[in-house]
Parts: C-alpha cells; sequence; structure tokens
C-alpha cells in the first residue's frame, strides 16, 4: 500500500561526493604579466577528527577552456588541515608545464596571466573550508606581453 | 620577482556567474555546488533533506507541490481517563544504505615506495635495490579484477549474516564489447606481455585463481567458470555468466611506451594504449582520460548486471550499490566463495581480535563495514577495523602473499608487500603474519584508530534492510466511553470497552489477537506482553512498510495540551492528521473523508485558526466544499447532566443558517424538527401542560424547540410592530444571518404538528410601551442520543440568538434581543445570564432557560424584556452587513492578517442566486470570524482589468500581497477596516505563476518567478538576485536561472539555518537523474547565493514546505525508487 513520509531539511545530512567551486579568475593585480604558478594551498576544519575531505582541483586560464588536473589530495581530522598541492604534470600541456632542473618532480605552471581555479570535493562530515591561496612568481619582463584574449 | 601568494579567506560573496569572473568581488566564487556560504570566512558543505524518523508513515500519495499544513490545537488526542495508550515507533523499516565505499588510489601513508593498488609493487620486489626505483617500465600490464560478495542477515534483527549468491564481478559481465578482457576467444594475435598464456583460444590470466570451483567451470579452464546471477532477489537462480573470462580489467600499454609510474590519477590512455581490435584493454574512452576515469566508466558499463556504479571523488573511486538492497558486501577474494570453508561472515576476523567487541557470530551488521560510523555517514569513520580484503590485484607475475589462515587478505596486501621485499626493512624475507600486517597498518602506536585513516580502500557497506516496528503500551483501566482504533494500511482494528478485559493486558491480547486475524495479518505480525502490543512488519525493509496509527474514538475528553499538529491530504482526498499528542498519524475514518471527488487533481489550501483546521479545494470541482475540523468538548446541553458534544470532526466550513435548524415552513420540506416557526403565545394553554399544548413529549418530539413572544401589557419601551428573528452563534464568535423568522400565528398544537405550511406571518403588534416576554421549551437528545449524533445543530454552534426588527425600519434591521446559549441559559444583549437551564417539571423529557419555574398560568416561565437597545444592531454586533447574499465560498488562496481571513480566487452564490468562480476577486471574512465570507459585501476586488488570475495571497506588515502571474499588488490593511483598505503599490513582472512559488521568511515574504527570487519585509520589494554590496549588481545569470526555473519548480524557508531553498521540481519523473532534486540557495545570513546538487527530496514527489514549531522544514513526499537518508544521495 502507498504510503508517504516526511522528510525534513537537515544542515548536518552534509555528506557530498560533489562540491565544487569554480573560483574567480585570477590575473595577481596584472593581467599583463606573466606567472608560473608553483602550489596552491588550501586550509580545512572538520568537525570531528575523523571529518575527512577529498579533494580535486582543476585549472582553467580562460572563461570557456576546459579544466586541466591541477592536483588532488585527501586529509581528515579537526583544525586547521592544511593541503598543499602541486601542479601534477600534464603531458598534453607540456607547452605550459616547467619542470624543475634538478628534481623532476617539481612542477610549475608557466606562462600564465590569469588562471581560474575549480575546486572539487567529498566530505563525509562537516567540514570548513577556511582559505586557499595560490602561490605564484612574477616572471621578470622587460616588456609587457599582450595577454591571451 | 620573488614568489607571492593571493589568498583568499572570505567567500561571503556567495556565486557570481552573471559577471565576468575576472570582475567578481574577491569573496565571490563563479560558482558554488553543494557549499554554505552562511558564514564570513567559511565555505561549509551543504545539508539535505532527510526522513523525518520522529514521525510514521502516512497513508496514500501525495499532490504535487500542494496538501501539507500545521496548526496548533489546545486538545490533544489522548484520553483524559480510562485506558491510556502510548505509541512508539522502535525502529522504522528502511531498505538500509547503499552499499558503498571509496577505494582511494592515492599515494599509501604505509607503502613509501610510491605504490599503490593500481601499481603493483612487487615490482620493486626481491632484487634488493636499495633505491626501491624499479623501472615501472617493465611492466605493460595490469590485470584488475573487483568483486562483491554479498551478505544477508540470516533473519530480521539484522544481526548474523551469510553469504549470498557467488562474488559478482564489477567487471564486464554485460553484452558490451567496450571492456571484454583478454580471454575473448576473438583474440587470437599473441601473447600478452609478462607471462599471459594463451590456451584454448583464451588467455589465462596468472594469478592465483585455484580456489575457484572447477566444477563450475564451462570448458573445464579455472578462469572460465560460471555463476548465476541474482533474479528477482534469489542469488543464484539468475543467468549463468563468466567469471574468469572478463571479468577483470586488463590495462594494457601493448606498445611498451606508457609507464605505469606516478599517481594513477596522472596515467592518461591516449593512443599508446589503444589496441588491435578494441577489446580487453582500458584505454582511452573517447579521447585521453586517466585511469580512475577508466575504471569508473568500466563500472558502469557493468552497472545493468552488477547492480553496482562508481563515480570519481576526490581522487578515489566511490562504487555504490545501484540500488540499496540492505545486503552488506565485502570486497572479494577467494574466502567468500560459498564453497569456502568458511561459511559465516562471523568467522572473517574470528580469533584475530581486529574487530573490538565482537564475539562469534554475532555483532557484525552491516554497519560494522562502513567506512563510516553511522547510516548517514555523518559520524565518525568506524573505529572498528576494515579487513582490507579489497581489491585483488595481480602483477602478471604474480605475487600475492597473505598471512598463514588468511588468504582472504591476498592480492589487497600487494600494495604494500615490499616491506617483505625491501631488504632495508626489517621484516624483509618474512612471511606475512597478522602481527606484521597489523603493524603496518596501525602504525607504531597500534592505534586501531588509524586503520581507517591510513587504509583508504576500506570496505564500504551499507547498513541492512529493518522492519518496522510499532509499539503500542497500554495503561490504566478501561472505562464506560474508553475505545481506540489502530488502523493499519487503511484496516481498522476497533476496540471499545466491553470488549475484553479492563486491564491493558487485556487490550493489548485483544489487538494482537484481532490485528493478526485481520486484513493485515500477513503483512505485520502483532505480539503482546504485559500489555504491551507490539506490530512488525513480515517483510523487512521499505517494502514492507506499513501506515501505523492508533487513536481514540471513543466519548471519553482528551487532554488539554498543545498539540502540534500535521494535516495531510492525499490524493485520494483523505485527510490524516498527525498529532504530536499521540504520537503519530490520526487515520480516523470519520475525520479524514473529506468528500472530495478528482481528488487526485485537487490543489487544497488550508489555513487554521483557533486549533480549527479549514481547507478548500482550489479546483472548485463539482461537490468539493470547503470542511472544517475541529475538537468539541460542550458542557451540558440544557443543563442536561452529561449531555455533551465530546470529540473531533468534520463539517462543512458553511456557518449559514441551515435549513435543518428550522421546521418546514413550505409544505415541500421533510424536517421534523428544529425551531418552530409558529411562535405566537396566546394564553398560557400553550405551555401549561394541558390538553395538547407544547408541554407535551409528544408534540414536542425530540429535537424540536419552541419558542413563543408574547406582547406584554406590563410597561416597557416596546412600541409599534415587530418581527423576530434567530441566528447561530458559534463558539469562535462567528454568527448567521438571522436567517430564522418566526411567525406570529396562533396555532394550537398537534401532535403531527409540522407547521402551518404556507402561513403569513403578521408582526407582532406592541402599541406603546409595551413589554416582551419571552418563552422557550425544547426537548433535546439524551445524553446518549447526544453521543450517537442526535443533536441537530453544528457542534461548533453554542447557541440561537434572537433578533427583532420594527415597522418603522422597514422591517430592515436587526436589533439583538438576548440569546439562547446551549449551555449557560438565557443571556441578554450584555451576555449576562438572566435564567439557567432547567428541566421541566411537567414534563421530564422538555427543559427550558426562561423563566423559574412550569406555570399553568403563564405567570413564572418567561423571560421579560423590558426595553429595547437602539444601538445593539446586527451591523454593530455582528460586524458585516445583515443584507449579506452568503456567508460561504469556496477559494484557491488564504491568508490571515488583522483578525480576518482573506480568501482569494473565490466560488461563491452571487446575487443571481448562481454559483460563479471570480478567480481574481477577493473577500474578507469579519473580524474574528474564521469562516465567514459574506458577500457581497465584503469583496474586494483590486485590479480586474489585467485580466490576469490570482495566483497566491500572503500577509505581512499589515499588507496583503496578492500574486497574479504578471504582477503583485500590494494591499494595506493595516488597520483591517475594509472601507480604509488602499492599494498601495503594484509592481510589474513580480507576479508568480503557482501558489507553492510563494514562502513565508522570518520576516516578510520570499517568492520566485522567472525574473528572480524576491523579498518583501515591509519596505520595498527586493530583488534578491542583485548584490546589495556598495557593487550593485547581478548575482545570478539570468538565463541559466530560467533554465532552471519552472512552474514545477518550489520554494522553501528553513529558518533554522536562515535560508531559502529553491528546489527545480516537485514531480520527480518530470527531470531527469535526480535532477529535481537540485536548488538555488539563499543564504540570509550573507545575502549570498550558492547551488545545490541532488540535495532536497531526491527520487520523489513532495508536496508544499511548511515549517514545525521547532523551526523544522518540512514536506511529505512519496516516489518508488529512492532512499531516505542515503549518503551521497538524500533524499
Amino acid at each position: 500500500m502507498a504510503t508517504s513520509r516526511i522528510q525534513k531539511w537537515d544542515s548536518d545530512n552534509v555528506y557530498t561526493s560533489n562540491a565544487e567551486i569554480y573560483t574567480r579568475m585570477f590575473d595577481m593585480g596584472d593581467p599583463h604579466a606573466k606567472k608560473k604558478i608553483n602550489e596552491f594551498f588550501i586550509t580545512f576544519t572538520g568537525t570531528t577528527s575523523q571529518a575527512m575531505v577529498s579533494l580535486k582541483v582543476h585549472y582553467r586560464f580562460h572563461n570557456n577552456d576546459t579544466w586541466k588536473l591541477f592536483g588532488y589530495g585527501m586529509t581528515a581530522g579537526t583544525g586547521g588541515r592544511r593541503l598543499s598541492l602541486t601542479p601534477i604534470y600534464n603531458s598534453g600541456t607540456t607547452f605550459q608545464m616547467e619542470q624543475d632542473s634538478t628534481d623532476n618532480s617539481i612542477v610549475r605552471i608557466k606562462d600564465v596571466y590569469t588562471i581560474q581555479l575549480k575546486l572539487s570535493f567529498a566530505a563525509n562530515q562537516k567540514i570548513e573550508i577556511n582559505d586557499y591561496a595560490i602561490e605564484y612568481r612574477t616572471v621578470r619582463s622587460n616588456s609587457i606581453s599582450e595577454p591571451e584574449i | 620577482m620573488p614568489k607571492d601568494v593571493i589568498k583568499i579567506d572570505k567567500f561571503h560573496g556567495g556565486q557570481n556567474n552573471s559577471a565576468d569572473p575576472r570582475d567578481i568581488l574577491s569573496n565571490e566564487q563563479e560558482f558554488l555546488q553543494n557549499v554554505h556560504v552562511d558564514n564570513i570566512g567559511k565555505i561549509t558543505n551543504m545539508g539535505a533533506s532527510v526522513r523525518d524518523i520522529t514521525k510514521t508513515e502516512a497513508t496514500g500519495t501525495p499532490i504535487p507541490g500542494y496538501g501539507l499544513a500545521t496548526y496548533n490545537s489546545g486538545w490533544g488526542f489522548t484520553p483524559v481517563s480510562g485506558m491510556l495508550a502510548a505509541h512508539t515507533t522502535p525502529t522504522y523499516g528502511t531498505d538500509g544504505v547503499q552499499a558503498t565505499g571509496i577505494i582511494d588510489f592515492s599515494e599509501q601513508p604505509s607503502n613509501t615506495q610510491g605504490g599503490n593498488i593500481i601499481r603493483p609493487t612487487s615490482v620493486s620486489s626481491v632484487d634488493g635495490d636499495a633505491t626501491i626505483t624499479r623501472a615501472d617500465s617493465d611492466w605493460n600490464c595490469i590485470v584488475l579484477g573487483i568483486f562483491l560478495q554479498k551478505w544477508t542477515p540470516t533473519d530480521a534483527t539484522g544481526v548474523d549474516y551469510t553469504p549470498a549468491g557467488n562474488p559478482i564481478p564489477l567487471f564486464g559481465t554485460g553484452s558490451s564489447s567496450d571492456f571484454k578482457l583478454a580471454s575473448e576467444s576473438s583474440y587470437t594475435t599473441g601473447t600478452l606481455p609478462n607471462g599471459a598464456t594463451y590456451t584454448g583460444s583464451k588467455y589465462r590470466m596468472p594469478w592465483n585463481v585455484t580456489t575457484f570451483n572447477a566444477a563450475g567451470s564451462t570448458d573445464g579452464t579455472d578462469y572460465n567458470e560460471t555463476y548465476n546471477q541474482e533474479l528477482n532477489g534469489i542469488p543464484g537462480t539468475g543467468a549463468a555468466l563468466d567469471y574468469g573470462r572478463n571479468n577483470f580489467l586488463v590495462i594494457c600499454d601493448l606498445k611498451d611506451v606508457d609507464n605505469f609510474e606516478g599517481h594513477p590519477m596522472s596515467y592518461e590512455f591516449d593512443s599508446n594504449f589503444s589496441s588491435v581490435n578494441n577489446i580487453n584493454l582500458v584505454y582511452g574512452v573517447g579521447t585521453a582520460d586517466n585511469l580512475t576515469d577508466a575504471i569508473v566508466a568500466a563500472i558502469n558499463e557493468n552497472k545493468d548486471f552488477s547492480g553496482f556504479e562508481a563515480e570519481e571523488v576526490g581522487g578515489g573511486i566511490r562504487i555504490f550499490e545501484t540500488t540499496a538492497s540492505g545486503a552488506c558486501y565485502t570486497l572479494c577474494s577467494t574466502f567468500q566463495r560459498d564453497d569456502d570453508q568458511i561459511a559465516t561472515i562471523a568467522n572473517i576476523e574470528d580469533g584475530d581480535n581486529v574487530w573490538e567487541d565482537a564475539t562469534n557470530g554475532t555483532n557484525y551488521q552491516g554497519g560494522i563495514f562502513n567506512l563510516w560510523a553511522d547510516d548517514s555517514m555523518q559520524g565518525e569513520i568506524c573505529t572498528d577495523t576494515i579487513v582490507p580484503d579489497l581489491v585483488m590485484v595481480a602483477g602478471m607475475s604474480g605475487h600475492d602473499r597473505a598471512p598463514t589462515d588468511h588468504d582472504s587478505w591476498k592480492g589487497a596486501l600487494n600494495w604494500w608487500m615490499d616491506y617483505f621485499d625491501d631488504i632495508d626493512e626489517p621484516t624483509y624475507g618474512e612471511t606475512p603474519t597478522v602481527a606484521t600486517v597489523k603493524s603496518h597498518f596501525l602504525g607504531e602506536d597500534g592505534n586501531e584508530d588509524t586503520w581507517a585513516s591510513l587504509s583508504q580502500i576500506g570496505l564500504g557497506q551499507g547498513s541492512p534492510k529493518i522492519a518496522q516496528v510499532e509499539q503500542v503500551v497500554f495503561s490504566g483501566t478501561a472505562a464506560a466511553g474508553n475505545a481506540w482504533t489502530i488502523d493499519i494500511n487503511g484496516t481498522e482494528h476497533l476496540q471499545v470497552y466491553g470488549d475484553a478485559g479492563n486491564t491493558a493486558t487485556n487490550w493489548a491480547n485483544h489487538f494482537n489477537g484481532d490485528i493478526d486475524g485481520g486484513a493485515q495479518g500477513s503483512a505485520v505480525d502483532a505480539e503482546d506482553s504485559s500489555g504491551t502490543l507490539t506490530v512488525t512488519s513480515t517483510t523487512a525493509g521499505t517494502a514492507g512498510n506499513f501506515s501505523f496509527s492508533i487513536y481514540p474514538t471513543g466519548s471519553t475528553g482528551v487532554t488539554r495540551v498543545d498539540d502540534e499538529r500535521i494535516a495531510f491530504i492525499n490524493n485520494a482526498a483523505k485527510l490524516q492528521i498527525h498529532s504530536e499528542d499521540i504520537g503519530g498519524w490520526v487515520n480516523d475514518t470519520s475525520l479524514n473523508n473529506i468528500g472530495w471527488s478528482s481528488a487526485s487533481s485537487a490543489k487544497p489550501i488550508m489555513y487554521a485558526e483557533g486549533g480549527a483546521l479549514r481547507l478548500s479545494d482550489g479546483t472548485f470541482a463539482s461537490n468539493n466544499l470547503p470542511k472544517v475540523v475541529q475538537y468539541f468538548e460542550t458542557g451540558n446541553l440544557c443543563g442536561i447532566a452529561n449531555d455533551i458534544i465530546v470529540g473531533h470532526e468534520i463539517m462543512s466550513q458553511d456557518l449559514s443558517w441551515k435549513d435543518a435548524y428550522t421546521i418546514d415552513y413550505e409544505g415541500g420540506g421533510t424536517a421534523t424538527t428544529g425551531l418552530i416557526r409558529s411562535a405566537n403565545y396566546d394564553d398560557a394553554n400553550d405551555f401549561n401542560g394541558s390538553g395538547t399544548d407544547w408541554m407535551n413529549a409528544s408534540y414536542l418530539t425530540k429535537n424540536r424547540w419552541k419558542f413563543a413572544f408574547e406582547v406584554s401589557s406590563n410597561e416597557g419601551d416596546w412600541s409599534g410592530k415587530h418581527k423576530f428573528y434567530a441566528s447561530a452563534v458559534y463558539s469562535d464568535g462567528s454568527e448567521s444571518l438571522p436567517t430564522h423568522d418566526f411567525t406570529n400565528t396562533d396555532t394550537d398544537p398537534l401532535a403531527s404538528f409540522i407547521d402551518a405550511a404556507g402561513t403569513v406571518s403578521t408582526p407582532w403588534d406592541f402599541e406603546n410601551n409595551s413589554s416582551l416576554k419571552i418563552r422557550q421549551l425544547c426537548h433535546p437528545p439524551t445524553a446518549t442520543e447526544t453521543a450517537g449524533g442526535d443533536w441537530i445543530f453544528d457542534s461548533r454552534m453554542i447557541g440561537i440568538r434572537l433578533w427583532h426588527s420594527k415597522e418603522e425600519d422597514n422591517y430592515s434591521i436587526y436589533y439583538h434581543v438576548g440569546m439562547v446559549h446551549f449551555t449557560d441559559g438565557f443571556l441578554n444583549h450584555s451576555g449576562i445570564q438572566i435564567y439557567p437551564w432547567r428541566a421541566s417539571t411537567t414534563e421530564s423529557a422538555l427543559n427550558t432557560c426562561t423563566g423559574t419555574a412550569d406555570s399553568t398560568s403563564g405567570a413564572t416561565d418567561y423571560v421579560h424584556i423590558i426595553s429595547t437597545d437602539e444601538d445593539d444592531t446586527f451591523e454593530n454586533r455582528i460586524g458585516y452587513d445583515s443584507s449579506s447574499k452568503s456567508l460561504t465560498a469556496a477559494y484557491q488562496h488564504a491568508t490571515i492578517t488583522g483578525r480576518r481571513v482573506w480568501i482569494a480566487g473565490v466560488k461563491y452564490t452571487d446575487e443571481a442566486g448562481a454559483n460563479r468562480v471570480y478567480n481574481d476577486r477577493m473577500i474578507a471574512s469579519p473580524v474574528n470570524m474564521f469562516d465567514v465570507f459574506p458577500t457581497p459585501y465584503n469583496i474586494i476586488d483590486v485590479d480586474t482589468s489585467d485580466g490576469d488570475v490570482i495566483t497566491g495571497l500572503k500577509s505581512a506588515h499589515g499588507r496583503l500581497l496578492q500574486f497574479k502571474n504578471k504582477a503583485m499588488y500590494i494591499i494595506n490593511v493595516a488597520d483591517s477596516d475594509l472601507q480604509t483598505a488602499f492599494l498601495e503599490s503594484t509592481h510589474k513582472y513580480r507576479g508568480v505563476s503557482k501558489p507553492y512559488h510563494i514562502i513565508d521568511i522570518a520576516n516578510g515574504i520570499a517568492w520566485a518567478n522567472k525574473f528572480g527570487v524576491f523579498k518583501y519585509e515591509g519596505d520595498d520589494v527586493v530583488d534578491l538576485m542583485i548584490s546589495s554590496t556598495e557593487d550593485t549588481q547581478r548575482l545570478l545569470d539570468l538565463n541559466t536561472w530560467q533554465d532552471f526555473f519552472s512552474d514545477n519548480a518550489i520554494i522553501a524557508y528553513a529558518p533554522l539555518d536562515n535560508l531559502l531553498l529553491i528546489k527545480r521540481n516537485i514531480d520527480a519523473s518530470a527531470e531527469t537523474g535526480a535532477a529535481e532534486a537540485d536548488v538555488y540557495v539563499f543564504e540570509f545570513n550573507t545575502g549570498s547565493w550558492t547551488t545545490g546538487k541532488e540535495r532536497l527530496v531526491k527520487n520523489k514527489d513532495c508536496t508544499n514546505f511548511i515549517t514545525l514549531k521547532d523551526g523544522t522544514l518540512v514536506t511529505m513526499v512519496f516516489g518508488s525508487s529512492g532512499l531516505d537518508g542515503n549518503p551521497g544521495n538524500p533524499s
């Protein structure tokens, strides 16, 4: 026999496998200067020691570009859990990938005028994202390059 | 240039997808999904809807967008005395939680060599290379098999489990060729690299499959065994499918170019991974993809056969049941085969004490296998140790090892096995033992709590199906008037005082027998013990769920409590009321049948005041009359002890004087009860009990009421000619028109008297300075007869008010005379009791509230009205025009403000006597009369020239917000005077198309349409999609919004979180996937927007949303698919 039931909005029913954040498009204050993107940092706070976040970060340079994988990571626990992600070498975009000459595992994204990030994460419990940051270096140049349009 | 950092730590600007993402503010994001930004400096993951397990299921199916209301009553449902019953639901029937688990291919902390389950660490094995940097390029093929072993509870308790059927391969059982593997007979191009052998036109994989059941083999080879799929829920009875040859995912680099190096997320399958005939191999799915995408695609390709799906989450893969079966699953290795010696799940780790607090054969519920500690995946990660018996990963040369007697760990342990192969490790060369395994998994501290964190490949499991259990604890001693009804799936079981003994044990036992022997006896199983009745579904899971309600149906009074009610009208026009007092739904058939036709297409609108619920069908379907539900508990009627009206009733909302209250005046009528029109008092013989006068129970039969008006020569201020009338007075202060007019005739009563057909009434002539004597006599039903429903008046009615009119006013003004209160006697125009009720001493069946004693001379049996009150007119006292033509209307919208009900989109009987629909008209009730809608004088027309219809009506801050499709009108009714109400403002393109596009918010009203989302809080109409910051700008792209918003979208407000939710669709079948549950969310705390994917009522239709007194936002849902509170699948 058909039965109906009551559902309620539960702010604690927070499990998500598909949370997404598209950041603004960063130009780091100068859209005409090339930058190298070294690292991405993000700080989480879990509500319990068992709160777990699995994060994947993508990036793109222009509004309608396809997203490229930047990196991923997982952390768990309370209080200021910090993830730092370095770009994963992407053979499909080698022209903008730079590997450290002394350690091939260190990769930077180069020739960046503007960059937007997509943060995708799964979380089993309530978590907070407290901040995120991009470490970059502006490339010294004697001439001003036209930004890519 | 030095390194620099750009940091973002403010997010309260929310989503802004309208502006260019280069130009949005630093605290804004271009897109937000499944997160909240309701606090400065924080992004938190979003809530979701979940079943409210504090409330049992109701019967029937909702009407999408309509049919739910909440109100409070000062009465509960629990009897004040006698047999009492306390109802609880110890266990809600659930299908459990979809078995789910995340396989993380990230580098494992315990594997210092950078290995992972995809990348066989055995590549860095026995040569003792201290650097552990063996060339991965040697490995060109990985074989990955993921099998699931189903476990089902051995009984309804869900404590013990046993394997069910054979392991289920996640790869390659389907008919699609996309992911078939190397053993296909058509593949004849040679040998696979690294040792795969070609035998019998098939490739044999060299991992350990020796425990496969050869007897099940179709061709004598161990890789080609068959198993039977599940059919109709019975494992092993379905079609036979192969295990071996196509159930493993083979990842090959045939051209030996790419390496399995680094993190699998970076494995990209480009053209180098193509095969010559596109079989057997994981290769790019269309374009280059990473390995996890390929695995997800392979699993999903097979989902129709395996019943499992996958999605990528972060760096891992979440595998989950398509439909939760309630079973447990472990990810496979050979020990779980049904030919294995280990037969029960309790033996998996028996003796190893890996699971804490477990004893053999018990306590191994599905939850123990949860990666999360509770069903909702919101609790802490399970502290019970997770058996890493997860994925069989084999390098082509095979290096499976496991502790003795723990073959179950074989394969799964490959990924850390290099501890035993690394010459620098202290465990080099050792045979793995449980202790060494634990030491590596648990870390140096040996804390098993860290196991889960270390082992991201832990088992993810759902919870099992649970059978619904309802429990009723009876207490007290039954007494006369006690009765309880238990309704199970619409089948009522009634027990009244006298059916069984009077003890609680008797009642529980009696119900037990009645239920087991009743129509639902096969659906539920009843038991009783010491006055406790337990009713359990005979089928575990939601398929066996049943509606259960218990409510008193006796004649005893109920407790006075503040009872929060939820009213639900289903699509069969059945009203059910959830009572906080009794903790369940009242499904009383005498209460819930609202008698509407075409109920599935009805659009119920409800409002409540004074503990009474009103409901109307906005479709105005024929005979779908507005109704009221209310509890009554009167005092002694007509002064008769215990002659009371008790109980809840559903009745017509119409408060007009009913024809049934008047004995037929015209000859065509049939009523023989009510007030008698022939009301002249000519002499004392009318009441003196002699002859054939009215003081005779045979003449004044049951429910006949006699009023007599005598022109008295005693001095008074009554002059001229007068007529007399009666109106119905109701408990909430409402009053009908004085429709009953008394007839001035001098008719001797006869036994067969009905009324003088066609008698022409003449006025009472008081000439000059006379007075009025009123005599009243009635024959009320006895207490027993009233309990049986013989009382003729509306239960809301508390008395009969008497009026008179004068010739000098052309009989057009009604003046108050007094009132016969059914319990308090005769009241004068000030409401002061003149005479109480008394029984006639002449005729015991008759009662009166006039005079002090029966009189044969007429000297002591009357109320003497000396003077009239010229100011006490009907309009002054009652508040609406006495020349109104109709008092009742059906309506599509209603709101209460200024102690009036305002209804809109109405159907009523107009001046011409015709029933007409006015869908752009409003009617206001008189003050404090919440069921009276006088027309034509209380009609409010705002703008009838716009050709539009009223689509919604709300009130806030002394204003009415009248919504039409194209515009919204604000009408100022702050002083509650209809004459001074005025149209304050008109707002084009701020209308709505459906009433469920409007919702009350904390300080006003919010609504949504194609042009945006708006609020009104007493000042201006505010567009919530326009930023209120210093940089005024649109926050949400309108095109995107208009793709989202439709007539089927619905708005809700969650006061506990102070957020507004706009859900995409109330009809689950109208959307692909679960898009109906997508939401836009406005955070009032920060004035910002975000979105949610599949967060609000997934896979189900829903009613409108309401807010309970504790601030909980709820809706009623129905759907055949989807689960409640399912992790990742909020429904």
